[in-house]
């Protein structure tokens, strides 16, 4: 009853052609894409475990926007968001923290009091308005709905497609999955002087492992077999897309730690599946590799999530310029048994931290040279159809809103 | 600073533990950085041969509980070797060898 959605692209006929990288240093074009894109679709803003209590909120920057957002739980559960905008004068109505619990907010300028619905509740010396609605004055809201644990917002409220329709080519791929079974262990941040695309670019293929990584994790990752490895499948969705990475050197030595957290329950890359797949969902590893590491879920434009057995990383990458994207990392586990286990789920989070570090570094590199104009295209092979998949459907929703380059 | 900070049978990681035991990713990390692959490798050594007995001795504490002080040391201890363990086992310097500066990459938690 759980089966694989049909996939709509083509790996090879996507990567057939040079993929020219305008739309990665052209100012016009990052100003279209925020414009035609990122004000008219589905953003995620945060883990609903930042939220646990009704009236638990949180101020995010969505920098591409240019505005705060206020997250805030309700009572039955569900997500209200407002901009951070006083309806008033246009003050940052929440402005000395960034979360809390609260029932209502007030804003600092001039006392303007809205409740945990947005609705204006209180306008000090009320009288001196003339003919003041206070329903015309509720803060203004965003769309907002919840998916595996990740709280997400539309600019437009209402939203034009409901999220569950939005995300539905995926959604099924990991249902059942581990992801509602983890919580947040770790979260990174960092300012890359990068375009968002080329940023998302290096973490889409297993074909940078050998290289970028042969410090690090390439010996756990490369076997003999499978020398540049490759991905054991990939989908590309109408937006959305996923890959499945192998991990599994049987050559491998593991290190003393390794040795360690295998004994006292933590994950790592590359040990194998315990117990084969049979708990997984059908769209999670649907070729059912044995050496199976995690499946990359990218959530068109900017969202992306590494989901394994035990474990998931996300990824957001909020672009403020054309060359230039704040970078969000959560890593999620299940929750340790004992403090042996919390230590040895503990080594994943430095490795994988450590090995961020070796994936960021070409970014501000490559973004030089393809700002130098020195290159009209770069070279894309099959492994890589998934970077050819988002500039297409990026082209694509630009030329359905009528821009053109 | 006087008196033991770590439970009985681990008097020998006393030396370290001053040091060493700190709370957040963020000091451990900082302090990694701050320290000469030589530093690294004393502790390391130190502590490798150590582990098993130290994960055996935490894993009969239940993750859902404080611990009492001593194995809270001991554990803080533990998650420096597993901060340090990529340095001397796979990197051979305390930094990632041409990694994104760490100062520009925030921990926020972890």
């Amino acid at each position: 009853m759980n089966t694989v959605p049909e996939t709509v692209f083509d790996p090879v006929r996507i990567t057939a052609q040079p993929q020219a990288i305008a739309g990665c240093v052209a100012p016009e074009y990052y100003a279209a894409e925020v414009e035609h894109i990122f004000r008219r679709v589905w953003l995620n803003l945060c883990h609903g475990s930042e939220l646990p209590n009704p009236g638990d909120f949180l101020v995010k920057p969505v920098p591409t926007l240019g505005v705060e957002v206020i997250l805030l739980r309700r009572d039955d559960g569900g997500i209200n968001a407002f901009y951070n905008v006083c309806t008033h004068r246009g003050n940052k109505v929440v402005r000395t923290r960034d979360r809390g619990n609260a029932r209502a907010f007030s804003c600092g300028f001039h006392g303007w009091t809205f409740d945990s619905a947005g609705a204006l509740i209180a306008a000090p010396d009320e009288a001196q308005f003339s003919g003041l609605e206070r329903c015309a004055y509720g803060l203004k809201p965003l769309a907002t709905a919840q998916w595996q644990g990740f709280v997400f917002v539309h600019p437009q409220s209402p939203a034009p497609q409901p999220l569950e329709e939005w995300l539905a080519e995926v959604a099924q791929n990991l249902e059942g999955g581990p992801l509602t079974e983890l919580v947040p262990t770790a979260r990174f941040r960092a300012e890359v002087q990068v375009n968002w695309k080329v940023f998302s670019d290096a973490f889409c293929e297993g074909y940078h492992v050998a290289t970028i990584h042969r410090r690090s994790i390439a010996d756990a990752f490369i076997s003999q077999e499978n020398p540049y490895c490759h991905l054991a499948g990939m989908r590309l969705y109408r937006h959305h897309s996923m890959v499945s990475v192998r991990g599994g050197n049987p050559n491998h030595r593991p290190t003393p730690t390794e040795m360690l957290i295998g004994k006292f329950g933590g994950s790592s890359y590359g040990t194998g599946q315990e117990g084969g797949f049979d708990h997984l969902p059908a769209g999670l590893n649907p070729e059912r590799v044995a050496d199976w590491n995690f499946d990359i879920v990218n959530l068109f434009p900017n969202f992306a999530i590494h989901v394994g057995a035990d474990f998931a990383y996300s990824y957001n990458f909020w672009p403020v310029a054309v060359d230039r994207t704040v970078w969000e990392v959560g890593i999620y586990q299940a929750p340790p048994r004992n403090w042996s286990q919390d230590v040895a789920l503990n080594y994943m989070r430095i490795l994988l931290r450590d090995t961020l570090r070796e994936d960021v570094n070409t970014t501000e590199a490559t973004q030089a040279n393809l700002m130098s104009g020195v290159l009209e295209s770069i070279a894309l092979s099959r492994q890589e159809a998934v970077l050819s998949h988002r500039y297409q459907v990026v082209d694509t929703l630009l030329a359905e809103a009528g821009w053109r380059p | 600073m006087t008196g033991a900070r770590l439970p009985e049978g681990f008097g020998d990681l006393e030396p370290f533990a001053q040091r060493w035991c700190l709370e957040s990713m963020t000091q451990r990390s900082a302090l990694r950085l701050g320290s000469g692959l030589d530093e690294l490798d004393r502790l390391y050594a130190a502590l490798v041969e150590r582990m098993d007995d130290v994960l055996t001795h935490l894993a009969a504490f239940p993750a859902d509980r404080s611990l009492p002080p001593p194995e809270h040391n001991l554990y803080l201890l533990a998650c420096a070797f597993m901060e340090i363990s990529p340095a001397v086992e796979l990197f051979r310097a305390a930094d990632v060898p041409d990694g994104f500066p760490a100062e520009k990459f925030e921990i926020l938690s972890g």
